[in-house]
């Protein structure tokens, strides 16, 4: 069976076609988890193929195509472009669909600083294995600056974990206030604000204010984008620690709504 | 925004961790911190503003974690695991120090071995770092340090 598949380089794509190639097969949770069987071609068959993922942990330089589909079967990892389809210039869908979730969950280490887990976000090429070209490590760090303030103190810390492949890469994010609301659909921050759905700094310490509004539970959340060389674009939805939104108690609540 | 670093401090060039920069010089720890102009938030929250030189300092600190650099326990504790609010950091020692050959006022709280300081300058909310021993503080404009050949083109 014939079949195109997108080959890339830097900044170049190309289209040709390959005989005899058997794709893997996409990913999903009716996936065998074993990735066993018909998911794996001969080396010789496979023509290399470039996926972007974001991980909850980090993806060793080299692994198994069926390696690959056994995290994202487990949840620990989603892929693009594992079906031998290419992920270039295709973004990595959020964790959820729908939004923002705790990364892990993360730790709240106190009643003023939350820590998100690390998320791994990075680009491979494959053939019958699958080589990290390049990887970054994402975490958030949320500050609640409590009393009387309302405001924030956020830190989405990106920084290279691995680059094998000598690429360069992009990283930015962006930054939403929410309103939490019990047994209702969440709404924006308001009353004052910083606005949301803006560019948010990376590596640097960033004051958000969420209003003069007390008595609300308002969390922070961060979209972390990595853009890779090779065309390859990964995104990762981080959501803060509920806060509680008061006159002269401001900080983290005890326990948080999640986004899952 | 520029970046602000000791004058009169021996050793090696200062490092970038974030937005801040930092060396870990024969005499200790030095880093500073500018934020940048004062954002709305800061205005907004002018009667916080000890709350927020805590939160500034807390921030320096948390980024040299990251490095990570020796911190004092306290230090340490006060970066990454603050369990009171940020004005809890206590009113400060007001002390004189020189930006750009101007004398400046600052707050200062010891940390065991360090002395963490916070001011505003020219808009920019500044904090920094010194061995406690270390008397005369005096910041003067540096050159950022070059950007890395491979990885992030930008941060």
């Amino acid at each position: 069976m014939a079949r195109r598949v997108a080959l890339s380089g830097v900044g170049l794509i190309a289209l040709v076609s390959i005989s005899a190639f058997s794709p893997v097969t996409a990913a999903s949770p009716s996936a065998p988890a074993s990735g066993q069987g018909t998911a794996v071609s001969t080396p010789t068959e496979v023509a290399p193929y470039t996926i972007s993922w974001t991980s909850e942990v980090p993806i060793p330089a080299v692994s198994t195509v069926a390696d690959m589909q056994r995290l994202q079967a487990g949840g620990d990892a989603q892929i693009a472009g594992l079906d031998g389809t290419n992920a270039n210039l295709v973004s990595v869908a959020a964790v959820t669909p729908n939004g923002f979730i705790l990364q892990h969950p993360g730790l709240r280490r106190t009643d003023y600083v939350y820590d998100s887990d690390a998320v791994y976000q990075g680009t491979s090429v494959c053939t019958s294995t699958c080589q990290v070209k390049a990887e970054v490590k994402v975490q958030l760090h949320q500050v609640a600056i409590g009393g009387s303030s309302h405001t924030w103190q956020l830190t989405l810390n990106m920084s290279k974990y691995s680059n094998a492949g000598g690429l360069t890469w992009t990283y930015w994010g962006s930054y939403w206030c929410g309103v939490n609301v019990s047994g209702g659909s969440d709404t924006l921050c308001t009353n004052g604000a910083a606005p949301s759905g803006v560019s948010m700094t990376v590596n640097s310490l960033v004051n958000k204010p969420w209003g003069s509004t007390n008595g609300i539970t308002v969390f922070p959340m961060v979209t972390a984008t990595t853009q890779f060389s090779n065309g390859v674009t990964v995104s990762t939805k981080f959501r803060g620690w509920d806060t509680t939104s008061a006159a002269s108690t401001t900080k983290l609540k005890a326990t948080s709504g999640t986004g899952a | 925004m520029v970046d602000l670093w000791f004058a009169g401090v021996v050793g090696a060039e200062p490092s970038r961790t974030g937005t801040a920069l930092y060396t870990q010089s024969p005499d200790g720890l030095f880093a500073v911190l500018v934020r940048g102009p004062s954002s709305p938030d800061s205005r907004e929250e002018s009667s916080q503003l000890l709350s927020h030189y805590g939160a500034n300092v807390e921030g320096l600190g948390y980024l040299l974690s990251l490095v990570p650099v020796p911190l004092s326990p306290a230090l340490e504790r006060w970066s990454t695991a603050r369990d009171v609010p940020a004005a809890d950091i206590g009113g400060g020692e007001p002390v004189l120090i020189s930006i750009d050959g101007a004398a400046q006022l600052a707050l200062s709280w010891r940390f065991d071995f360090l002395r963490a300081y916070a001011t505003t300058y020219r808009g920019d909310q500044i904090a920094f770092i010194a061995p406690a021993q270390f008397e005369r503080i005096e910041l003067t404009q540096t050159p950022a340090p070059t950007a890395p050949s491979e990885g992030p083109m930008s941060a």
